[in-house]
């Protein structure tokens, strides 16, 4: 058979496409129409795929002109890949086979260059069935395909750049970053996550946040306010303890964020969480660093203005005794003295000599007292009482005082230092008692409640006793409370008693040594009681 | 010629070789002592004649000497008695605050009975109007430790 020829093309066309009762007017205006389409590549095949006619949409299409092309294999419009894989030929098999065939891909033209195109063929049967050849549409879709290959190919970006984000945050391990539901329940966890609060996903995803909240915290409402301010503002921070897992607590640094979609609807919370417990604890000890200056700038100034009152001792309080030796001493050399006046002028001496060597043995006792070096051990009070009164033995019973004293506690610091403070405050109660009262001194013990602490101790994260010797004496104004515990302050007149004005600013020395302190309270004949700190061991 | 005197001083011994310089130098003398400040301000708004020149001990319980001044030159009755400064050290007193605060000067307690009784003499001598004067006198002859500034 000729298929090359004009006949069988009409016969061909009639058959498949127009159906056989047409007249031939209509056939050749069909042909001519086909001819003129120029979106598409229409053409007829024989059975072997050799090419029968070109219309100028194959023209457009392939680049070739019918002259060129008619009577040549449609294999030529295969890219080589396609050739070795016999794809042109399968496809006829298939179109002959199921009347019709649909296929995508690269097709070649006569330049060389690609297109993309979209091919139906559809076999042509004759009256008896037999396939007779075929048509094909080819529609250049190079323009579709690029932009679908561009769509696909940013659609892959942005999928891989959204799994790359997503691994990075589950793999991130310094913070806790999680997605909340827009009432706080928990829809993803990352490693950072199980890292800080010690849940895995499994145990923790679709609980609510609030488990990291502390029961203080939960009560006052404080995750409830964190997603509202987070709705209002766009955004909360906040910085507290957090609990973990296992029950144990860490300094968290949390921002919440809230999520919105385009509409503006709520749509979540992200949450970010850092576990800031290390520098918590430094910004701690800073700020105890800090309060530990404070206390020592203090205990500096204390020593200094204690300093001062040292040289006024010695150029004062010394001279003093010194100048009454030297007048009575002179005096002892006037001329005509009775015996009696030569006594009386002897006396005097030997009370200043006396009382001058009282205040150098004060004097060594404070030098002693301040000095640090010396080795802390527990010392328990009820034996530094019991040796207290012990020495107190003469002037008790001189004066038939009645001390009592309840269970005292054991605390750390310096045997003889606390012998000596208690020593000074009992003589002190002894010997300011009321002319004719018999002294009761008592002295009890209980932890010091927190606002019951001198201001020099507050603030202290340390537990205390407070430890009250109470007497029932000649008291004090209320107005020189603190000034009794100065160096060498004497508040009564130094004739009423032997005192040297240091015991008490050894009572509050031996106090400060021991990082506790010492108070006093007292109205004018109400006798008077000192509350003394110490810190609890 | 001065002749009432008065001293605040809590050490007993003081007043006691105070008063009995004045009576050896001129036993009409009048003195008066009391043992802190607070005693003297009551004795002075009692007294029915006010001293001539009030010495104050520094170092005094209840109302020391310092305070002591501040009450006698506030009270307008007492303001115009000369007022000394009277203690056992003159390098821990400030002349300064002693004269700014309205004392005439500041002596430092003798070591002598004889020097304490010479110095009173000398005050003793003078009228009331050379009382000053006469304090600056002996202070620039350095006998009797007194600082005038």
């Amino acid at each position: 058979m000729d298929f090359n020829n004009e006949r069988l093309r009409a016969d061909l066309f009639r058959s498949r496409v127009i159906g056989p009762d047409n007249n031939g007017l209509a056939e050749e205006k069909f042909e001519k129409m086909i001819s003129e389409v120029e979106d598409y590549a229409i053409f007829l095949l024989d059975p072997q795929g050799t090419i029968l006619s070109w219309n100028k949409g194959a023209e457009k299409i392939k680049g070739y002109k019918a002259s060129e092309i008619i009577g040549k294999s449609y294999q030529l419009f295969y890219p080589a890949t396609d050739l070795e894989n016999k794809l042109p030929h399968t496809l006829l098999e298939e179109a002959r086979k199921n009347g019709k065939v649909v296929h995508e891909g690269w097709r070649v033209k006569k330049d060389g260059h690609r297109f993309w195109g979209n091919i139906t063929i559809t076999a042509i049967h004759d009256e008896q069935g037999n396939v007779t050849g075929f048509l094909k549409m080819t529609k250049d879709l190079t323009e579709k395909k690029l932009a679908e290959d561009r769509y696909k190919k940013i659609l892959e970006e942005l999928r891989r750049s959204e799994e790359r984000y997503h691994k990075m945050i589950a793999e991130v391990q310094d913070y806790a970053i999680l997605l909340l539901d827009p009432q706080g329940y928990i829809q993803n966890w990352n490693a950072g996550a199980e890292i800080i609060k010690g849940y895995n996903a499994e145990e923790i995803i679709g609980k609510s946040f609030k488990s990291f909240y502390t029961p203080g915290d939960i009560r006052d409402g404080l995750p409830d306010k964190l997603l509202k301010a987070a709705e209002e503002h766009g955004r909360a921070s906040n910085e507290g303890w957090r609990q973990r897992k296992d029950g144990t607590i860490f300094w968290a640094s949390v921002v919440i964020t809230a999520l919105h979609d385009e509409n503006g609807t709520l749509i979540g919370f992200s949450k970010v969480t850092r576990d800031l417990t290390e520098r918590k604890k430094y910004e701690d000890r800073i700020l105890n660093n800090t309060v530990e200056l404070a206390f020592k700038n203090q205990e500096l100034e204390n020593l200094n203005a204690e300093l001062s009152s040292f040289a006024y001792v010695v150029s004062h309080d010394l001279k003093e005794p010194v100048r009454k030796m030297r007048i009575f001493a002179d005096r002892q050399m006037e001329p005509d003295l009775s015996i009696e006046e030569m006594r009386n002028f002897s006396k005097k001496i030997m009370a200043s000599a006396a009382h001058m060597q009282a205040l150098m043995e004060s004097v060594l006792v404070f030098s002693r007292i301040s000095n640090e070096n010396v080795e802390q051990e527990t010392v328990d009070l009820n034996d530094t009482i019991r040796s207290v009164i012990s020495d107190l033995e003469f002037p008790i019973q001189e004066y038939q005082a009645r001390i009592t004293s309840n269970e005292l506690p054991a605390i750390k610091g310096i045997r003889f230092q606390l012998h000596q403070l208690f020593l000074n405050l009992l003589t002190n109660a002894i010997k300011f008692s009321k002319p004719g009262i018999i002294p009761e001194i008592s002295i009890t013990s209980q932890p010091a409640a927190a606002n019951s602490l001198p201001k020099e101790l507050a603030g202290r994260n340390q537990a205390y006793h407070h430890i009250t010797v109470t007497d029932n004496g000649i008291g004090f104004e209320q107005s020189q409370r603190e000034k009794i515990f100065d160096v060498f302050k004497r508040l009564k007149q130094k004739k009423d008693t032997s005192g040297t004005g240091i015991g008490l600013s050894i009572v509050k020395k031996v106090a400060i040594n021991h990082y506790g302190y010492v108070t006093a309270e007292s109205q004018p004949g109400e006798g008077a009681s000192f509350n003394v700190f110490f810190p609890a061991i | 010629m001065i002749k009432n005197f008065f001293l605040a001083d809590d050490d007993r011994d003081d007043t006691d070789l105070f008063g009995e310089a004045l009576r050896k130098i001129d036993n009409r003398i009048v003195f008066r002592s009391a043992a802190n400040g607070k005693e003297l301000i009551e004795q002075l708004h009692t007294a029915k004649e006010k001293p001539e020149i009030i010495f104050l001990d520094i170092n005094m319980p209840e109302l020391d000497g310092w305070e002591s001044l501040k009450t006698l030159k506030r009270n307008e009755n007492l303001r115009e008695i000369p007022v000394v400064m009277y203690s056992t050290s003159a390098a821990f007193i400030d002349g300064n605050r002693a004269i700014k605060e309205g004392a005439v000067c500041y002596l430092e307690k003798p070591f002598s009975f004889v020097k304490l009784k010479d110095f009173l003499q000398e005050l003793t001598h003078s009228s009331k109007d050379e009382l000053i004067e006469t304090l600056k006198l002996i202070e620039a002859s350095k006998k009797h430790n007194i600082v005038v500034a």
